[in-house]
């Protein structure tokens, strides 16, 4: 098959379904999880990462004196898988990213950013231009690209719900390797592998997609109910009748009553900022947009100062009655992108 | 325990728990509902996840045929719900 492609054609077949596949689980985002800015920002790394690894790859390949099928098995895919993992492994360790969802978005976009760099090179300097080749260098590696680094994401998110671990970097970074030199693998029979990647990847960020949705629906709707149901505890001064109140009652024999006091003000305020972001996604996703209150940032300063005040040892004893620990830092980060959206 | 009725005068009275459980009867009623609908909240103890859903897909739906749905007699503590959620800010409430 040797369709001969213009350059225009080559650079449309080479970059364009790169785009195409970023856009799409972006537009499903309704709520608003991942904004423009973060989505260029990880397009913009993936390019470095294509840039540095294709130095990298260069220098290795010469060290090594491997054939250059060996070194696209072996080594190729270390070096760029590991590239891509350092900004998405830094999206999941300082909390960006909340959920899977995100996540996947995230990190399909830095993989999309690598590919959209790889094939500008490929454009320059690979001159045979049937559609056959183009398919697989622009359309292929570039959804392997994404698919791996969404995998990679998302697998370290879900991997680590109470903090990373090291294993948790190692087990995500070697399925990401394996899948890419997988790929590579295929590469020497380009119809097979397009089939491979056209069929497989599409199939895997449905099911990440739809995994992610899955998690950001249960928080939505369990996690908003419990802090719903918590205020309505407090605000009829039904408290002491209820599990919270007999809990934080039995607190009073190791903590002194200010201390306690703290910990009722401190549950309040983590739920009522719980509910400002839920409300906010709620609303989003019925295409409608709410106002903060306007008392925010002195809620997020007291929370900060209650956390403060009780300390480690307060904290860890809350922990039975807010189960807002693993997300908080990401919600932080929602509340403060509102709050500047709000003001500018 | 929740119940929806309509009034003579068109107004829906929402009365108890609007909860996950709750949340397909109101969604039936509301189904019906088109141009501006008054709510009236007064006997409204509490609100779940599933009816802010609720209300927010229907506020939506109105608010793009050009009506909207007005809210009356939230007790204080839902009031209080409305703020925080941001909900007061896409509702009109009486």
């Amino acid at each position: 098959m040797a369709t001969g492609l213009n350059p225009l054609g080559q650079i449309l077949v080479a970059l364009v379904p790169v785009l195409v596949f970023l856009a799409g689980p972006s537009l499903l985002d309704a709520r608003g999880l991942v904004r423009p800015g973060r989505i260029l920002q990880a397009l913009l790394f993936g390019g470095v990462c294509a840039l540095v690894g294709y130095v990298v790859n260069n220098l290795l390949l010469g060290l090594s004196g491997m054939s250059l099928l060996g070194f696209a098995l072996l080594v190729a895919p270390v070096t760029e898988e590991l590239l891509k993992a350092l900004y998405c492994g830094w999206l999941v360790q300082t909390r960006r990213v909340g959920f899977l969802l995100d996540g996947a978005i995230l990190g399909f976009a830095v993989g999309a950013g690598f590919a959209l760099v790889e094939n500008i090179y490929y454009l320059e300097n690979l001159h045979r231009s049937d559609l056959l080749v183009w398919a697989v260098r622009g359309l292929g590696t570039a959804v392997m690209h994404g698919g791996t680094s969404a995998l990679f994401t998302v697998l370290l998110k879900g991997l680590s719900p109470r903090g990373l671990r090291r294993r948790h970097w190692g087990m995500a970074l070697a399925a990401a390797i394996l899948v890419h030199a997988g790929f590579n693998r295929l590469l020497t029979h380009p119809v097979v592998a397009t089939v491979v990647v056209l069929l497989v990847f599409p199939v895997l960020m449905v099911l990440l997609y739809r995994l992610g949705e899955q998690g950001v629906r249960r928080w939505l709707g369990t996690g908003m109910d419990r802090d719903l149901e918590l205020l309505e505890i407090i605000d009829s001064g039904r408290i002491e009748q209820s599990p919270m109140g007999a809990y934080l009652k039995g607190l009073q024999d190791n903590f002194k009553s200010p201390a306690v006091a703290d910990m009722l003000c401190l549950l309040r305020l983590q739920a009522e900022l719980n509910l400002i972001v839920r409300g906010g996604m709620l609303l989003r996703e019925n295409g409608l947009q709410g106002k903060l209150p306007p008392d925010l940032p002195e809620r997020m300063a007291e929370v900060e100062h209650l956390q403060d005040a009780l300390g480690r040892a307060g904290l860890l004893v809350l922990a039975p009655l807010g189960r807002w620990h693993s997300r908080r830092p990401w919600q932080w980060h929602e509340l403060r992108r509102w709050l500047d959206k709000d003001g500018s | 325990m929740f119940d929806i009725t309509r009034d003579s005068d068109g107004t829906l009275v929402l009365a108890g728990r609007l909860d996950a459980a709750a949340a397909d009867r109101a969604r039936e009623a509301l189904r019906n509902v088109d141009g501006t609908c008054l709510l009236d909240c007064t006997g409204l103890d509490y609100i779940a996840s599933a009816g802010l859903g609720l209300l927010a897909a229907t506020q939506r739906r109105l608010l793009d045929q050009g009506g909207e749905l007005v809210l009356a007699g939230l007790n204080p503590h839902l009031r209080e719900v409305f703020r925080l959620s941001g909900f007061e800010s896409v509702f009109r409430l009486e």
